[in-house]
């Protein structure tokens, strides 16, 4: 459940009112588009920020823009800003989510080693670089420096040089460099600044200015501002000339000192958020209105902007904020902490757990964040798979709150640290994490932080893996006493009930599986909320897909389908596209498989359930196995997470099940034996029996053959699925055919291909060339076959297994592209599509022409046609 | 706008130390080791920020108004 909502350090801030534009420096930037690396370099209020916000506007493609703020000083967390970025410009959307252990070359590798070049340019702008100062992270980005691939380029503005190997890329010519020096103001530039304020100076005053501010953009921009109404600016000069202060403070104090009292005291106490909105910003001045404010700041200053087109979120511009921040410190610095408490505590009361926790934290209240995470904060974001922090700050702050005297406090500061391990926790953590929780499970009798506690050793389940943990402490969440509680969050009790019946269902055990679906429907119901009902289909479509039960799979994923293009902020989730994958792939369908695949895995939800993680791995692998291609299935499989608590035991014997169809088809039937002897006897020996049967088929072995098939069909069918049973079947027939048993050869293709029903057409692609000869002699069942190919005709499907590689989409769509091609399936205008997105009809139309030119379209009508072919509608 | 500024910090240049400060003259005299170039204020800062990480003891930056005359060879 993610949320499109814009993260605003990916925003490409939009340019202040009344602004110049700076051909000459634009013209610097792109004649450095070889260059790896373009630095610009030039203290606070040098117009770096404004100057790369106008070259990426000026673009013919997205530009991936990071504004890093100091908490991106860390590993995981910039990897993962970074990878967002790209994703947001590039919208290649297989990306990881993720760098485990901020490891960047591992990125690298996934990024560029498997991916052909892009087509169009990448710039990657990243703002006040000189914050990135970690080891690790800097040696990732002159890795990038010297490797990167040559259409994407990286941009660095930073206040200070960056602790990277300038010198080097100076003598290898892989930089170029904007410095002070040239992003200082000509006097061109001043007088058009000033002139676009209003204010004519004569060339005396003028000059007093350009030396007094030696050309410095914010000192002229603030002038000019200062200067804007008044009958005679050459008289600010003059005092501005004698004034021995920093200039900075002192045209930052003239500007605000000319706002009303009430406006100046808003932008001082709301100076230190990093996004402003009028609702949050009445709540920490405590006054009403702030909206308008901000919007008319907004139209006239320059140092007030909006992060979208409806005005209702503000940014201040950052040596603004700075000053601001400082005038705040200066002049109320005990009610500094008090302002990011009512930040935290609007938060709060928004349901944004992340926030509140990030402001609580810049308020050091250690406690606070204690009481947020343990009373509902981790449940939310459980519920919204949000990462609340995993901030070093967050950590310490609830680490160092002691634990003594009052009770009460005491269990809720243990129940927070325990919801903290859980969030942070990977799969071999979360492992070690339970392993000490068994040991010495905390003592708690509050029934709201028991709630917490079980819901993170839930999260510590699911991300080690361990399904019949993870099926215990849901039980336990959702008996009558906990559930009470539990109904206290929206959405909580149907997350609960769905991570109960996959735990089952990974387990091996399905009686109960079908009830529990149906339970988190109803809660669902109750619950509202679309996210959480699309979580219930997605968990329905994919045990359903899993299972072979296509009418109910195929059923979920249309209502699915619908709620998605009922409401486009919301985006698949992990359980929705692996049935797509499944169900695609079965169908034959190997590059829609192979889309849903991508898609699934750039899902955050990747990182909260190992379970999920292997579902996805074993998929890949499994249309691997469909081309043939077995090393490349064996590599995949290789690549998977190790458990420390034992596996999920159906999707284990998958697994193996994997391992030995690739041993049978490197000719190791042997060996494909030795990998399933461990499961025939346990309750999947029926699914088992299936690819034991291929492996002594490849051994000449009929007798053994037919035993595992008859195993196969005779065992309980809840196991097999229809699937398995078509697999079975099939190779009965093959059986009967290389005992020359024709009529019985036939009869078993019969009841196969009415088995499947034109829903499975897997396992018949695979044995077409095995039954050709057989089927072409036989009319009426070649008539029935799903597959052309038995009629000597190279068969579509066939062609489209034999095609398969991991990157099928050739250029894919950018998140803005997808907006608008949503709205080209409707009979709306263009200018009515311009006015729904709030952005200009020329915009919408560089969309098309993008659009148009990927999907290789000539008017919409192709281009909507195109778009459902690719499944992107 | 670049303008010649020494640096002076106390120890002897490490191996990682001349390494982030290649590209600029390094002496060392008397305890203390000596990094002198032009800087504008953004490369000034980087230096300040490199001698941080490297856990050096920053011990004077001065302003050479001047650039030493070269000796006569």
């Amino acid at each position: 459940m993610t949320s499109r909502l814009i993260d605003p350090r990916l925003v490409v801030p939009g340019l202040p009112p009344l602004h110049v534009p700076r051909l000459r420096l634009i013209t610097a930037l792109d004649d450095a588009r070889d260059s790896p690396l373009t630095l610009v370099a030039a203290g606070p209020g040098a117009g770096k920020t404004v100057l790369l916000s106008e070259w990426a506007h000026h673009q013919d493609y997205p530009v991936a823009w990071i504004t890093v703020t100091p908490a991106e000083n860390e590993p995981r967390r910039f990897w993962r800003l970074f990878l967002s970025a790209v994703r947001a410009a590039s919208a290649w959307d297989d990306l990881p989510r993720s760098v485990p252990g901020g490891d960047a070359t591992v990125l690298f590798e996934s990024l560029f080693s498997r991916r052909p070049p892009p087509q169009v340019p990448l710039p990657l702008v990243i703002d006040d670089a000189h914050l990135l100062s970690h080891p690790s992270l800097l040696a990732g980005l002159d890795d990038l420096v010297r490797s990167w691939h040559p259409r994407l380029r990286l941009v660095l503005s930073a206040r200070n040089d960056p602790l990277l190997p300038l010198y080097r890329y100076r003598l290898e010519g892989r930089m170029r460099e904007l410095r002070a020096s040239d992003l200082a103001m000509t006097p061109s530039e001043a007088r058009a600044l000033l002139a676009a304020h209003g204010v004519t100076l004569p060339d005396s005053a003028f000059d007093v200015l350009e030396t007094r501010t030696g050309g410095w953009a914010a000192g002229i921009r603030l002038s000019a501002m200062r200067m804007s109404d008044t009958a005679r600016p050459a008289d600010f000069v003059a005092e501005f000339a004698v004034d021995q202060g920093s200039i900075g403070e002192y045209l930052m104090n003239e500007v605000l000192l000319r706002q009303p009292r009430r406006v100046r005291r808003l932008l001082i106490q709301t100076g230190f958020l990093d996004e402003v909105t009028g609702p949050l910003a009445d709540a920490i001045t405590g006054s009403n209105g702030s909206a308008t404010v901000l919007a008319d700041l907004a139209r006239a200053n320059s140092f007030v902007s909006s992060l979208d087109p409806a005005q209702t979120r503000f940014r201040y511009h950052q040596l603004f904020a700075e000053i601001l921040q400082h005038l705040m410190r200066q002049q109320a610095p005990r009610l500094v902490p008090t302002l990011y408490r009512r930040a935290a505590g609007w938060y709060e009361a928004q349901g944004d757990v992340r926030n509140a926790v990030k402001w609580a934290a810049h308020a050091g209240d250690g406690s606070g964040i204690a009481s947020l995470l343990a009373r509902g904060g981790l449940a939310r974001g459980y519920v919204q798979r949000h990462d609340i922090s995993d901030s070093a700050a967050v950590l310490d702050l609830v680490e160092q709150v002691p634990i003594d005297g009052d009770e009460a406090r005491a269990a809720e500061v243990r129940t927070a640290r325990l919801a903290l391990a859980a969030m942070n926790a990977d799969t071999e953590t979360a492992a070690r994490r339970l392993g000490d929780l068994g040991s010495a499970p905390p003592a708690i009798d509050d029934p709201e932080l028991l709630v917490t506690a079980s819901l993170a050793e839930l999260i510590l389940a699911e991300k080690a893996g361990d399904a019949p943990l993870a099926e215990a402490t849901a039980a336990r969440l959702l008996d009558v006493e906990a559930s009470s509680r539990v109904g206290l969050v929206p959405g909580l009790r149907t997350c609960i009930l769905l991570a109960r019946a996959r735990a089952q269902y990974w387990d091996g055990r399905y009686e109960k599986v079908d009830t529990l679906l149906q339970d988190a429907r109803h809660a669902a119901d109750t619950e509202h909320g679309r996210a959480v009902e699309l979580e219930v289909l997605g968990t329905t479509a994919l045990i359903n897909a899993y299972r072979s039960r296509t009418g109910r799979a195929d059923d979920a994923m249309g209502q699915a389908g619908e709620l998605l293009r009922l409401d486009t902020d919301l985006s698949a989730p992990l359980t929705l596209e692996l049935a797509v994958a499944l169900r695609a792939f079965v169908a034959g369908d190997f590059s829609a498989a192979a889309r849903a695949v991508q898609r699934a895995r750039s899902s955050n939800v990747l990182e909260w359930d190992s379970a999920l993680a292997m579902l996805l791995t074993l998929t890949e692998a499994q249309m691997l196995l469909g081309c043939g291609q077995y090393s490349e299935a064996w590599i995949a499989l290789s690549g998977m997470p190790k458990f420390d608590r034992g596996e999920p035991a159906l999707l284990a014997v998958q697994r193996d099940m994997i391992l030995a169809a690739i041993e049978t088809g490197l000719g190791r039937p042997h060996g494909a034996l030795r990998l399933l002897r461990r499961h025939r006897s346990t309750q999947f020996g029926a699914p088992v029996a299936v690819p034991c049967a291929r492996a002594y088929l490849a051994l000449g072995d009929l007798r053994n053959a037919e035993n595992c098939v008859r195993r196969a069909i005779t065992g309980e069918t809840v196991q097999l699925g229809r699937y398995l049973l078509i697999e079975a079947i099939l190779c009965d027939a093959e059986i009967a055919q290389m005992r020359d048993n024709t009529s019985r050869a036939l009869e078993m293709l019969v009841r196969a291909v009415e088995i499947a029903d034109g829903e499975i057409i897997l396992p018949f692609v695979r044995t077409t060339d095995v039954f050709a000869p057989l089927i072409r002699r036989h009319p009426t069942v070649a008539a029935r076959w799903p597959v052309a190919a038995a009629a000597g005709e190279p068969a579509a499907a066939v062609a489209g297994v034999r095609r398969f590689a991991p990157t099928p989409f050739p250029e894919p769509l950018t998140d803005r592209e997808l907006a608008v091609l949503r709205f080209l399936a409707t009979s709306m205008s263009t200018a009515e599509i311009a006015d729904e997105l709030c952005v200009s009809v020329n915009t919408i139309k560089t969309h098309l022409a993008a659009i148009y030119r990927k999907l290789a379209a000539r008017r919409r009508r192709e281009a909507v046609l195109r778009a459902r072919e690719f499944e992107l509608l | 706008m670049a303008t010649r500024y020494e640096i002076l910090v106390a120890g002897e240049l490490d191996e990682a130390a001349t390494d982030l400060f290649a590209g600029w003259e390094m002496s060392s005299e008397g305890g203390l080791a000596t990094i002198t170039g032009d800087f504008d204020q953004a490369a000034l800062h980087g230096v300040l920020e490199r001698v941080r990480a490297l856990g050096l003891e920053l011990v004077e930056v001065r302003r050479v108004r001047r650039p030493p005359r070269k000796p006569g060879r």
